[in-house]
């Protein structure tokens, strides 16, 4: 089954066009990863799919399990089952990590099955124990003065919380030591390993190690807003000897 | 108040106020010869002042719809019932006195109050004529007398409820040498008190003796149909402590002074403000501290949300008298704008007249910043929802200052007032 079509999209910011004609399906038990050197436009990508109105699509269509999502607002895409780690997650000052969750958890339940504080508790505590956070992090503000990799585990706790049908990661692996990126990655694969198999994964980076840890079934290389290559694993590989460089300027496919 | 002035119906009635009018009020209330005295001494200061025109050195004019509020109807302003217009619930070692004259306290107690120089003359001179109004036609009184060593940890509760309006209360609060004590004042009256503008007015006098330490929270949640004028002034000893914390939701408009005067050496002052505004709402916030004494402290921090077509006004002083020598001084106003089409304007002054203080300001005037919203949006919060989250972490600034009991009570009131905004 696919989950997400994505036809011929072309985005502009200011004026300015970033995404030029892509194409790509993601697949029902699939992870797809989408590579490229810096400016490529992989964030675009990601914050188009998700909604942000920054971004003005100027030509194509974004399809979710057949039907376009391209007038829907950003929240009505995540109660259809999108989700986007951020490669910059928000600060919000104010607002806990507890209180933020719950509401965003029952944001997608109705009025009589909506979590308790108690029960919440319950549910996060144990995702929290997965990606080894200690249970004091919920009550701190959201992202605020978080290190790099907190704030990537905070990611990848939502992630675990809402269970989405797509889980989007840009750049989930930038500022993680080692340690952390086994910690997040395996968060990932929890996600994405489920009883029920009925998950999808677009996950963004520049590097290959995450690829180590998260395996993908298709790669895709972006260049100039652009899909240039489309491969399968070994094409990472290729890549980590020899660089962007000798794809630069030629967009050919594959 | 100068004959002709008065541009509307409302301000034309104000010009023929006279004499008579109290006299007869005073009579009817049965006030004694010093009661009615101190009212007719307040009333020919207001006679004398010059009506506010609410222009400030700010873009935006935020007034009242004074051609809708009957102040020819005085008579109204003196109560049926005397239980109707306050309830206080505290601890009984506070000695209270509640009425609806003057006269039940006594002249002592208030030629103290007349007798405190609150430096008013430094306030651009604006909110006196309502302060003086609220004197002269007082229908409500309080006082609260905390004995001096006695340290009280639940607070004092007062509930104003605004519904038999016209009403016009006088709240006076003395503290003895060496006690602590906090008093919570909760303003109300029905929510669907529109169609005309009842005029509530309430001026709270403090006396903070040496030594002591004072917290008053105050909430504010009246009805739309409400023009509300509130002022209030502390006088603030040697080394005593007098907080205010406000959350201010309600009326249609409202015009809410609060000064500390730090007239002790050591002397110190806290002021929070908490508001929110939307529909046409407006709201002329006022926060001021004197310094008039070495070595005293004050922080003013001023919260707001301004939504749809309300207006919000905020303005600070903080004045370092000649006197102040060693003292710090700090005001900052934050608001934040969640609609275009929303009017908010923060107006931080300082007037220096000692060069051995510390003493600085700041105010900003934002929006909701589009990621911080897209961020929350994505993970499937309704718009509605998310604006809130986000006004609700904005005041968790001022609101993790309080206790947890007083905490609890203020995020009841925020969410009330939330499900308007």
């Amino acid at each position: 089954m696919v989950f997400l079509e994505i036809k011929n999209l072309h985005v502009s910011i200011e004026g300015k066009e970033i995404l030029k004609g892509i194409n790509l399906v993601l697949e029902q038990g699939k992870i797809h990863a989408i590579m490229g050197p810096n400016g490529s436009g992989k964030s675009t990508l990601s914050n188009v799919i998700m909604g942000n109105p920054k971004y003005e699509v100027t030509g194509g269509d974004i399809l979710f399990e057949g039907k376009s999502i391209l007038g829907l607002r950003p929240d009505e895409r995540a109660r259809l089952g999108l989700f986007l780690s951020f490669q910059h997650p928000e600060e919000i000052d104010g607002v806990t990590i507890s209180n933020f969750l719950r509401t965003a958890v029952n944001s997608f339940r109705e009025e009589k099955d909506k979590l308790s504080v108690l029960k919440f508790k319950n549910a996060v505590s144990e995702k929290m124990k997965l990606l080894k956070m200690s249970p004091g992090f919920l009550s701190r503000y959201l992202n605020k003065g978080f290190s790099g990799g907190e704030k990537k585990r905070t990611e990848i706790l939502q992630l675990l919380m809402l269970d989405p049908k797509v889980a989007i990661l840009d750049e989930t692996d930038s500022g993680l030591d080692i340690d952390a990126l086994k910690v997040v990655s395996e968060g990932v694969n929890h996600y994405f390993n489920a009883q029920t198999k009925d998950k999808a994964v677009l996950i963004i980076t520049h590097y290959k190690r995450i690829l180590d840890y998260i395996k993908p079934d298709k790669v895709s290389i972006m260049i100039d807003g652009k899909i240039a290559l489309e491969g399968i694993g070994d094409l990472v590989d290729h890549l980590e000897e020899k660089g962007y460089g000798w794809l630069l300027g030629e967009n050919r496919k594959k | 108040m100068k004959a002709g002035t008065g541009v509307n119906r409302a301000e034309a009635v104000l010009d023929e106020l006279e004499d008579s009018i109290l006299l007869r009020l005073g009579t009817r209330l049965r006030e004694e010869d010093w009661a009615m005295k101190a009212r007719l001494e307040s009333f020919r200061s207001l006679r004398k002042t010059s009506f506010p025109s609410f222009r400030y050195a700010s873009g935006i004019l935020v007034k009242p719809n004074f051609s809708l509020i009957d102040f020819s109807q005085l008579s109204r302003f003196v109560p049926e019932t005397e239980s109707a217009k306050i309830g206080f619930i505290g601890p009984e070692e506070i000695s209270v006195i509640k009425g609806t004259r003057l006269s039940q306290i006594d002249e002592k107690t208030i030629s103290l109050f007349r007798g405190l120089s609150y430096s008013e003359q430094s306030c651009a001179g604006q909110p006196s004529w309502f302060s003086l109004f609220n004197d002269a036609f007082a229908n409500s009184f309080l006082l609260l007398r905390i004995p001096a060593g006695l340290k009280l940890d639940r607070p004092a509760v007062v509930e104003i409820d605004a519904d038999h309006l016209p009403q016009i209360t006088n709240i006076f609060i003395i503290t003895g040498t060496g006690s602590k004590a906090k008093v919570f004042i909760k303003k109300r009256s029905r929510k669907d008190a529109e169609g005309g503008n009842w005029y509530f007015g309430l001026n709270v006098r403090v006396f903070a003796g040496e030594e002591s330490e004072l917290r008053i929270m105050s909430t504010q949640q009246l009805g739309l149909g409400v023009a509300f004028f509130e002022d209030r002034k502390a006088h603030v000893s040697k080394a005593a402590d007098v907080e205010w914390f406000d959350l201010s939701f309600g009326a249609g408009y409202a015009n809410s002074a609060v000064l500390s005067n730090l007239a002790g050496m050591n002397a110190r002052t806290g002021i929070r403000c908490l508001f929110a505004a939307t529909n046409n709402q407006k709201i002329d916030l006022f926060t001021s501290a004197i310094h008039a004494a070495p070595r005293t402290r004050s922080d003013i921090l001023t919260r707001g949300v301004v939504n749809e077509e309300a207006r919000a006004l905020s303005r600070g002083l903080i004045v370092m008298q000649e006197g102040s020598g060693g003292s710090e001084g700090y005001e900052k106003q934050d608001t934040l704008l969640l609609c275009d089409r929303s009017e908010a304007n923060a107006i931080p002054e300082l007037e220096i007249r000692n060069h051995d203080v510390k003493c600085s300001h700041g105010s900003t005037v934002g929006q909701i910043e589009s990621d911080k919203l897209f961020y929350l949006l994505s993970r499937g919060i309704m718009l509605e929802d998310a604006k809130k989250l986000i006004i609700k972490g904005y005041f968790d600034f001022l609101l993790s200052e309080l206790s947890a009991d007083e905490r609890s009570q203020a995020t009841v009131v925020l969410e009330e007032a939330l499900v308007e905004v």
